[in-house]
């Protein structure tokens, strides 16, 4: 089997179109979804029902939630703010049901999916450092956990009572004797310094995992933003993957 | 024959329909029309029938008695005056507004004293939950997983995901079913997931202001909300 795992669409649908086909160029058999299908981009209604069309299992992210109205923005920064009070205004009735069914935690097989961290999923918590993911490998049983939320891919892998090892690669065989956290970067708004999509295979034949990068017009999807009347600041970052 | 109707929150509690030329209104039980609250005095008023006309007496209680919202003395009282006294509403008509209600062979009928003093029994207990708790409470009814929620917070979530604050059961429903917003000094009720999955009394709705004593319905959980007064 192979399994496509992608992440924080952020409304982007040109980027979403390029991965769909791509998604089919690469066989991919079942696709999971971890969260955040709106914020920051012009076409969340849009993205909404087709992420729902195409996944297999949906995640809810922090912009999602916020946008459903179920949490406050106070901590969001002044452009993501902004851009979820646009998001709230050009949802359909439809999108919000869709939503409002997004789990926050999914388990396929020995992997379990969750948006920001699996120490405490509600509480979209971060991962950003070492320290912090070693710690988080005590909060999940599965051999794989996988998340988004941060918008940059990286591999860590952890012996029972070794330290992490941070990998880079954008292959890694899945080894027996280790476990794994690995966030699997954003599909629409990636801030690695990669402006290209970025998502996960995994190839249960294989047993390998290897991130995707799918060129996309970013230029559509900034014209698009502009169009609506998004912050310059998300346009300008879109191009730059940052 | 005229007819008073006593109301207590918006519900009939008393169908009372005289042909006795004086109906006292107190709180003691020796009056025709029985006012169990604190805020009516004993002998608190009286209704005089003579001449064709209805006139309405404070007897100088504490708390006054109104008429169409005025505080009256003595008032001549005309077909669908309201009279408040107390938390009680008295809606007079000269005629029974219905025909053929029973009553007792003197000419007077109480209806649902029984009931009366449930409601204010009941109403007495949801004013100190929200009280105790300092806020709206939601009760649990049928399926709920708690007796009290106090609704502390600008958004409380229903559904059956694990993200939910209140959980809620029923295969159909969505994870993210309904949410209650704070919105100044009222509480909304909207529904976000699957259409017709969050009823109120009954009724499906898409957004909602709770009032006291609404039935929340989603899915198979049944929940009262009791506002904070």
């Amino acid at each position: 089997m192979r399994y496509g795992f992608f992440s924080d669409v952020h409304a982007n649908l040109e980027a979403l179109k390029a991965c769909i086909i791509d998604f089919r160029a690469e066989k991919i058999d079942k696709l999971f979804f971890l969260g955040d299908a709106v914020g920051y981009g012009p076409d969340p209604d849009e993205c909404v029902k087709l992420i729902d069309e195409i996944s297999d299992a949906k995640l809810m992210g922090n912009h999602d939630y916020a946008a459903l109205g179920l949490m406050e923005t106070d901590y969001f920064n002044q452009y993501a703010a902004e851009s979820v009070g646009w998001t709230k205004t050009s949802l359909s009735k439809k999108a919000i049901e869709i939503m409002s069914d997004f789990e926050l935690t999914y388990q396929i097989d020995d992997i379990l999916l969750v948006h920001a961290s699996p120490r405490d999923p509600e509480s979209w918590h971060y991962i950003l450092d070492m320290e912090d993911a070693e710690e988080n490998f005590a909060y999940f049983e599965q051999k794989i956990c996988l998340v988004g939320h941060t918008h940059r891919p990286y591999i860590v892998s952890k012996e029972a009572s070794g330290p992490g090892v941070l990998s880079k690669k954008t292959e890694e065989v899945i080894k027996g004797d280790l476990r794994y956290l690995i966030n699997i970067g954003s599909l629409g708004q990636p801030r690695d310094g990669d402006p290209r999509c970025c998502y996960l295979i995994y190839d249960s034949r294989k047993n390998t995992v290897r991130f995707k990068r799918v060129q996309y017009n970013v230029k559509t999807t900034q014209s698009n933003m502009a169009r609506v009347g998004l912050p310059e600041y998300l346009i300008e970052r879109l191009a730059v993957g940052r | 024959m005229p007819e008073i109707i006593v109301k207590f929150e918006d519900k009939v509690i008393e169908k009372f329909i005289t042909e006795k030329k004086r109906v006292t209104i107190g709180r003691t039980p020796d009056n025709d029309i029985v006012l169990d609250n604190r805020g009516v005095s004993r002998c608190h008023a009286q209704i005089e029938f003579g001449n064709g006309q209805a006139v309405l007496i404070d007897n100088e209680s504490l708390n006054g008695t109104f008429v169409n919202s005025r505080r009256i003395s003595e008032e001549v009282l005309k077909d669908n005056d309201s009279i408040v006294i107390g938390k009680y509403t008295l809606y007079y008509h000269e005629v029974p507004e219905k025909s053929g209600a029973p009553f007792e062979a003197d000419g007077t009928m109480v209806l649902q004293t029984k009931k009366q003093r449930e409601l204010l029994a009941k109403d007495q207990q949801d004013r100190k939950i929200t009280s105790d708790a300092g806020t709206s409470v939601l009760l649990g009814e049928a399926g709920a997983d708690f007796d009290q929620y106090p609704i502390n917070r600008s958004v409380v979530t229903i559904g059956k995901s694990s993200l939910a604050n209140i959980k809620a059961k029923g295969f159909f429903i969505s994870g993210i079913q309904a949410k209650i917003v704070k919105e100044s000094d009222n509480f909304m009720l909207v529904n976000l997931g699957k259409r017709g999955k969050t009823k109120i009394n009954g009724e499906e709705v898409d957004s909602h202001v709770l009032k006291n004593d609404d039935i929340i319905q989603v899915g198979k959980t049944v929940y009262r909300f009791v506002e904070s007064r």
